[in-house]
């Protein structure tokens, strides 16, 4: 049994006509891994005592387990709660209802939420002490300080590995494909249920996923290019 | 005029400030000088509230505060009468000369950009950086940087600035233009406390060297009198190590 092109390029149009699953899993989880990820890494920065101490929690939990497990955890009392409280309900509603991408999408999100934590944590570490003190001693808030001074400094130097968590998210994403939901990878490996030319789909998921990741790549270098004027004008 | 009374500083087991007091009238140039270590750079960082003290009061203006008990409220109001030059410049990295100076003024006072534009180029001018305005920190040098941090703090017009060693991370030879700067704005009669081992400066400008060793005033005077005809024998240990070659027995 060969390489069936034909199949394959079938695959590849299954897989592409999935692909806004795939990105709508990375994407929203790097949207909310960047919003709560920034809270918990400022609490963590500037010290809030019980968001800090939360944030340090949430982050060595979430980091200590496989993402599948947290996705099959996730799935099972998800579905198992929805029924309950369905049946308590009495409505007729049951979870194999839901579109199982949102459970998917708050999987990755509550694991982004953890990495992008961190890398922040660091990049707004990168920002010396002498920047905050100036910033107060011309009169600045706390809360300006971190909006004019701070994080526009910080975010260039994260840029890098946000870029890096996105393509490791849209990576990952292909795991909702073991509680069934149809993304990029599924929609290729269904299109080959019937004739078990499962090669052709894998090959064809992955050109996709590279594809994506690659253009990734190329839109964090120009937005990277264009953040660090500042620092880039020094060495020219 | 400020004045500062019996103000303490504790690091941990460190005691630093051992109840010292500061009084600065209007217009007059206070230098600090004293070993390292003595506390020289807490002082200023606890008069602008970067450290908050243990113990003392402070005043500024018509502001009295007590250091330990000072609400938000009242760090600001005498954060926005003080204003700091640092050892290390500490300029906004991810800002133009021109935006250093500006944002206290826009961002924390609330400014109209055109008038704080106005206000921070006449500085830069003043500090004779008027064609560096759109310079990022990362393209100067270390005098045009401190050059920037005096016109920061110059822009807000503050009751009193103060100055943490403004050249001593300088190459000697960009000493000169800061020191030439201060002098210009010492002779504007702003209100300056200054710590600096420059005896040139303080001996032309200083209106009064005060000495600290061990977290307390040891002497204070006219600079001639300090350091030609030091009463304490600490001062002179002091003067004889940074000024070796001075002979002031005579
Ligand atoms: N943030 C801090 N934490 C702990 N100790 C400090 C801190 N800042 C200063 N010190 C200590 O306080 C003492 C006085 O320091 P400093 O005010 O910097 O002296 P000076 O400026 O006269 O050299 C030193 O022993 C220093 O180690
Ligand atoms: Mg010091």
């Amino acid at each position: 049994m060969g390489f069936d092109i034909s199949f394959f390029l079938v695959a590849l149009r299954e897989a592409i006509k999935y692909t806004p699953v795939t990105l709508f899993l990375a994407l929203s989880a790097l949207l909310v891994g960047i919003v709560v990820g920034l809270g918990l890494a400022v609490a963590r920065v500037f010290q809030l005592r019980v968001l800090a101490t939360l944030s340090r929690v949430y982050v060595v939990l979430i980091k200590g387990i496989p993402l599948v497990i947290i996705l099959l955890l996730l799935y099972m009392t998800m579905t198992r709660m929805f029924d309950d409280i369905a049946k308590a309900l009495h409505l007729t509603v049951r979870s194999k209802d839901i579109d199982l991408v949102w459970v998917a999408a708050l999987a990755l999100s509550l694991w982004s939420i953890a990495n992008i934590a961190e890398l922040l944590r660091g990049a707004l570490l990168s920002v010396g002490k002498g920047q905050y003190e100036a910033a107060y001693s011309v009169g600045l808030s706390r809360r300006q300080t971190l909006f004019r001074i701070i994080l526009p400094q910080a975010v260039p130097v994260s840029l890098p590995m946000l870029c890096n968590t996105l393509i490791g998210l849209i990576k990952w994403s292909s795991i909702a494909f073991v509680i069934s939901c149809v993304d990029l990878l599924n929609g290729a490996l269904i299109a080959a249920t019937d004739n078990y030319r499962f090669l052709e789909a894998y090959v064809a998921a992955a050109l996709v996923y590279w594809g994506l990741n690659l253009s990734v790549e190329q839109m964090s270098h120009q937005l990277e290019k264009r953040l660090t004027r500042y620092r880039k004008e020094a060495i020219h | 005029m400020i004045e500062i009374r019996d103000i303490h500083k504790t690091f941990g087991h460190n005691l630093v400030l051992k109840g010292v007091d500061l009084k600065v009238d209007k217009g007059e140039v206070v230098v600090i000088v004293g070993p390292s270590g003595s506390g020289k750079t807490t002082l200023l960082r606890c008069i602008n509230f970067l450290e908050r003290a243990d113990a003392g009061e402070i005043s500024i203006g018509d502001t009295h505060v007590a250091f330990r008990q000072a609400t938000a409220r009242q760090v600001s109001t005498i954060r926005k009468q003080t204003a700091m030059v640092f050892q290390n410049y500490n300029l906004f990295n991810n800002m133009t000369a021109l935006g250093n100076v500006m944002e206290g003024l826009v961002t924390a006072r609330k400014v109209p950009k055109k008038e704080a534009e106005a206000v921070s180029r006449a500085v830069l001018d003043q500090v004779g950086l008027a064609d560096k305005c759109d310079a990022y920190p990362s393209q100067l040098s270390g005098g045009q940087q401190q050059r920037v941090g005096i016109a920061r703090a110059l822009a807000l017009n503050p009751e009193v600035i103060l100055f943490d060693e403004p050249t001593s991370a300088l190459d000697p030879e960009l000493v000169g233009e800061v020191l030439s700067v201060m002098k210009a704005v010492a002779r504007k009669h702003i209100t300056m406390v200054v710590v600096t081992h420059e005896m040139s400066f303080a001996l032309e400008i200083a209106s009064r060297v005060i000495f600290m060793d061990g977290g307390v005033v040891v002497e204070e005077g006219a600079p001639q009198e300090i350091f030609l005809r030091p009463k304490e024998e600490r001062t002179r240990q002091f003067l004889r190590r940074i000024l070796p070659e001075t002979d002031y027995t005579i």
